[in-house]
C-alpha cells in the first residue's frame, strides 16, 4: 500500500472524525492525496491551499451548510464536487445540485462505489474545461460544430428540443443534472414543468434505443437525470 | 285565531252575569229610559265583551243581549214575541249591529295581539341573530341560542342535540335538567320529529302536535318528561340535530303561536349545529395533519440519527473487506474502535426512540428506592464519558443525600442532560455536575458553558425534535433527549428546569429526598 503521493488530489469535507478517517486510509490506499476538513471554515480554506482535483462534501456541517459551499465556491471554480449526505435531507442534496455539485452519494455508501464516482467525477472535471466539439460517450457521437448525431455510426434524427436535451446531458456526462438545471437550461430561466420534461426524455429515449446500445440515461428518482459516462 | 279560546267558558260566564245585572239595573226604569237608550247600553255591553274575550264570546253576548231586551224591554214584555213590526225592526237592526260591530272590535283586538307578538318574533330574532354571531366558537352560539329560546318562552330549558351513535347534548341553557341525556321516550319522539320533518310535543309546552305519554305502570314520569317539545334542526334534507324546549311554557308573546319563532330558531341553530361539526371536522383533520407532520419530522431526524453511525460503520467494513488493501495493524484497529462505537451510537439512537415510545405509550412504571445521588452523578459522568471527552466534567455533591427516585430512569435522564451540555460547549468547557439540598427537595443541577439558550427558544427546549434554529444544523441529535428527559424525571417523581443565559445553561432536577430533611447528615 504505497501512498502515491502524484495521485489525484481529494478534500474530504465530514465532521463525524471516524467516517473522515476511514475515508482519508481508504482513498490514500487507493493513490489518492488527501486533505481533511471537519467545516465548512477549514474547507474554503484548504479548498484555496491544496488546490483539489476533486472534493467529497458532506451536507451537514457544524458551521455551514454543503449548499452554501458548493454556491460560494461554484463563483470561482469548476472543480468537481461530489456531496456525501445521509436519507433525511434530500432537499438539501437537490439544492446541493443545482448550485453546481456534480454528483451525490447517499450515506451509508461503500468504498468501492464511492471510489468509482469520484473517478467519473474527476473525468468530468477534465472534459468540461476542455472545449469539445465533438463528444464521444461509448457508441454515441455527438458532433456540435455539425450539430450531428450517431449511435453505432449512425445518424439518429432529434428535434431541437431532444438535441438540446442530449447535449446539455452530454457535455456533462457523468453529471446529475436536477430537473430544474435542465429545464433552465433546455426550457429557458422560469420554466417549472417537469412533465414537458419527462415528455421530451422519454422521446429521445425512445430514439436512443437501438439494438445492442446500452441504455444511456439514468433516472435519478426525484433528483434529475445523468448520461452515463462509464466507458 | 285561538288567541282568547281557553278563556271563553269564563267570557260566557262573566257575559251572562252582566247581561242579567244589566237587566235588573235597568228594568225599574224601563219606561223612563226610552227603548233606544236601552238597547245603546246592550250594544255597548256586547262590544265591551267582544273586544275582551273575542269574537265567540263576542257573538254570544250579542245574541243574549239581543233576547234579554226583547224579553225583559220590548212590549209584550216577559215574552219573546215582538207586536210591533216597528220593534222587529230594531231588534234585528240591534242584532246585525252588534255582530258586526263585535267581529270588527275583535278582529282589530286580534289584529293588534298579533303585530305585537310579530314584534316580539321580530325582536328576538334580532336577538338571536345577535347572540349567535357574537360567538365564533359554535358550540357558544348554540348555548346563547338556548338561553334566547328559553327567555323568549319563559320556558325553564332548552337544549340542543346531536345524533350520532346516541344522542348527545351539545349545548344548553336554563334548568340544569335541561342538560341531561334524553329518555328512551324522548328518544323516540326525536325519531318522530325526525321523521314528521315536524316538531313533536306533548304535555303543557302548547308545542306541535300534542301526545300524551303513558306513564309505564308503578311509575309516574318526572315533570321534564311531561313537558317537552322536540323541534328537528334541518340544513336541506339533513338532519343535524333537536331542539328539546322544555315545558311548560309561560306567559310569553308566543305561547298561542310558538311555530313561526321555532321554525326562525331551528334553521339559526341547525346551521350552527352543522357550523359545530364542520369545524370538529376541520380540527380533527388539523390534529391529523400535525400527527402527520411530526411523523415526518421524526422520519428525517430519525434516519439521519440512524444513518450517520450505519455510515461510518459501512465506510470502515467496506474498508477492511478491499482485497487490494493490505491495512496497518493501527488502520485495523481505528477500523473496528469505529464498528464498535457507532454500533454503541446507533444502539443509543434507537434506545431514545424506544424510551421515547415507552413514556408515551404510559408502560413505563417508575420503581422507587432511596438512591444515592453522588454515585448517580458519578456514573453519570463515566457513561458520557465519550461524549465529553475533551470537556471537563466535575461532580459535586454531599455524600449521604439520597433522593427517592428510579434510578435508571434519573441516571438516563442525568447521561441526555450531560450530553446535551458537551454537544452545546466547545472543547475545554467546564461541565458542572451539582447536588444539593433545597427545602424538602434535593436539587440536582447540570450546568454548562455554552452559548445558552435564546429566551425565545427556552420554553420549549423539552418539546419533541425541538432544535433552536441556529443549531439546527449544527447540533446532530435525535431531538428527543430532553423530551426523555423531562418525560423520565416527571414519572419518576421529580421536576425538571431550564434556566439559561448567554454564559451556559443550567438544568435543575427537582426529587424527593429519600429520608426526612433533619435525619440527612
Amino acid at each position: 500500500m504505497s501512498e502515491v503521493r502524484s495521485g489525484p488530489r481529494v478534500l474530504v469535507v465530514e465532521d463525524e472524525a471516524q467516517i473522515r478517517y476511514a475515508l482519508r486510509r481508504y482513498l490514500e490506499s487507493n493513490g489518492y492525496q488527501v486533505r481533511e476538513a471537519e467545516d465548512g471554515a477549514t474547507a474554503l480554506r484548504e479548498f484555496e491551499l491544496f488546490k483539489p482535483d476533486v472534493m467529497l462534501l458532506d451536507l451537514m456541517l457544524p458551521d455551514m451548510g454543503g449548499v452554501d459551499i458548493v454556491r460560494e465556491l461554484r463563483q470561482t471554480h469548476e472543480t468537481p464536487i461530489v456531496v456525501l449526505s445521509a436519507m433525511g435531507d434530500e432537499r438539501t442534496k437537490v439544492s446541493a445540485l443545482d448550485e453546481g455539485a456534480d454528483d451525490y452519494l447517499t450515506k451509508p455508501v461503500g468504498m468501492e462505489e464511492l471510489l468509482a464516482r469520484l473517478r467519473v467525477a474527476l473525468r468530468h472535471g477534465t472534459r468540461s474545461s476542455g472545449k469539445d466539439a465533438r463528444i464521444s460517450i461509448g457508441e454515441l457521437v455527438v458532433d456540435v460544430d455539425r450539430r450531428l448525431v450517431t449511435l453505432q455510426g449512425n445518424e439518429v434524427h432529434l428535434t431541437p428540443t431532444e438535441y438540446a436535451l442530449l447535449k446539455y446531458l452530454a457535455v456533462h456526462a457523468g453529471k446529475v443534472l436536477t430537473h430544474t438545471m435542465i429545464l433552465r437550461e433546455v426550457w429557458g430561466a422560469g420554466y417549472t414543468d417537469t412533465a414537458v420534461l419527462r415528455t421530451a426524455m422519454n422521446q429521445l429515449r425512445a430514439k436512443l434505443d437501438v439494438d445492442g446500445a446500452k441504455p444511456l440515461i439514468r433516472t435519478e428518482p426525484r433528483i434529475g437525470y445523468r448520461l452515463l459516462d462509464e466507458a | 285565531m285561538k288567541d282568547v279560546n281557553e278563556n271563553s267558558l269564563a267570557g260566557v260566564l262573566v257575559s251572562a252575569a252582566a247581561t242579567g245585572l244589566l237587566v235588573l239595573g235597568l228594568h225599574p226604569f224601563r219606561s223612563d229610559l226610552g227603548l233606544a237608550n236601552v238597547g245603546f247600553l246592550f250594544l255597548l255591553l256586547t262590544l265591551i265583551i267582544a273586544s275582551y274575550w273575542g269574537r265567540r264570546v263576542g257573538l254570544f253576548e250579542a245574541v243574549v243581549a239581543n233576547l234579554a231586551f226583547n224579553f225583559f224591554f220590548i212590549d209584550p214584555v216577559y215574552r219573546f214575541t215582538v207586536d210591533e213590526p216597528r220593534n222587529a225592526l230594531a231588534l234585528v237592526v240591534f242584532l246585525v249591529v252588534s255582530v258586526i260591530s263585535g267581529t270588527l272590535i275583535s278582529m282589530a283586538r286580534e289584529a293588534a295581539t298579533a303585530a305585537r307578538a310579530r314584534q316580539a318574533e321580530t325582536e328576538v330574532a334580532l336577538a338571536l341573530s345577535r347572540a349567535m354571531s357574537g360567538h365564533m366558537e359554535p358550540r357558544r352560539a348554540l348555548e346563547s341560542l338556548c338561553r334566547e329560546v328559553v327567555a323568549a318562552f319563559d320556558a325553564p330549558g332548552a337544549a340542543v342535540l346531536t345524533p350520532g351513535g346516541s344522542w348527545t347534548v351539545l349545548a344548553w341553557a336554563g334548568d340544569p335538567a335541561a342538560a341531561r341525556e334524553p329518555s328512551n321516550e324522548e328518544t323516540q319522539l326525536m325519531s318522530e320529529a325526525l321523521a314528521r320533518h315536524g316538531p313533536v310535543g306533548f304535555g303543557h309546552t302548547g308545542l306541535g302536535r300534542r301526545r300524551r305519554i303513558v306513564p309505564p305502570k308503578g311509575r309516574t314520569l318526572p315533570q321534564r318528561e311531561r313537558d317537552v317539545a322536540l323541534v328537528p334542526l334541518m340544513v336541506g334534507d339533513e338532519v343535524q340535530g333537536v331542539l328539546r324546549l322544555d315545558g311548560p311554557i309561560g306567559a310569553s308573546p308566543f305561547r298561542h303561536e310558538p311555530m313561526r319563532l321555532l321554525s326562525a330558531v331551528a334553521s339559526e341553530a341547525a346551521v350552527a349545529v352543522q357550523r359545530a361539526q364542520l369545524g370538529q371536522a376541520a380540527a380533527h383533520a388539523e390534529a391529523l395533519r400535525e400527527a402527520d407532520e411530526l411523523k415526518t419530522a421524526l422520519m428525517a431526524s430519525i434516519s439521519h440519527d440512524l444513518k450517520t453511525p450505519l455510515a461510518a460503520i459501512k465506510a470502515a467494513i467496506t474498508s477492511i473487506l478491499d482485497r487490494n488493501i493490505a491495512w496497518t495493524q493501527e488502520d485495523m484497529v481505528a477500523f473496528h474502535e469505529t464498528i464498535d462505537s457507532q454500533a454503541d451510537r446507533l444502539n443509543r439512537v434507537i434506545s431514545d426512540i424506544l424510551d421515547l415510545n415507552r413514556i408515551e405509550a404510559g408502560t413505563l412504571t417508575p420503581d422507587e428506592t432511596p438512591v444515592r445521588v453522588l454515585e448517580l452523578l458519578q456514573d453519570a459522568r463515566d457513561v458520557t464519558a465519550f461524549e465529553t471527552r475533551g470537556r471537563v466534567v466535575t461532580v459535586e455533591a454531599p455524600p449521604e443525600l439520597r433522593v427517592l427516585a428510579d434510578e435508571s430512569l434519573i441516571r438516563q435522564a442525568l447521561v441526555n442532560l450531560i450530553e446535551n451540555a458537551a454537544k452545546y460547549s466547545t472543547h475545554d468547557a467546564e461541565i458542572q455536575l451539582k447536588a444539593r439540598i433545597q427545602g424538602n427537595e434535593a436539587l440536582i443541577t447540570v450546568q454548562d458553558e455554552g452559548p445558552g439558550i435564546a429566551p425565545e427558544d427556552l420554553p420549549y427546549v423539552f418539546e419533541r425534535f425541538y432544535r433552536a434554529e441556529e443549531h439546527s444544523r449544527r447540533v446532530k441529535g435525535s431531538g428527543l433527549g430532553l423530551t426523555i428527559v423531562k418525560g423520565f424525571v416527571e414519572l419518576s417523581g421529580g421536576k425538571v428546569r431550564v434556566e439559561s443565559s448567554p454564559a451556559g445553561t443550567r438544568f435543575s432536577i427537582s426529587l424527593p429526598l429519600a429520608t426526612p430533611v433533619g435525619a440527612t447528615v
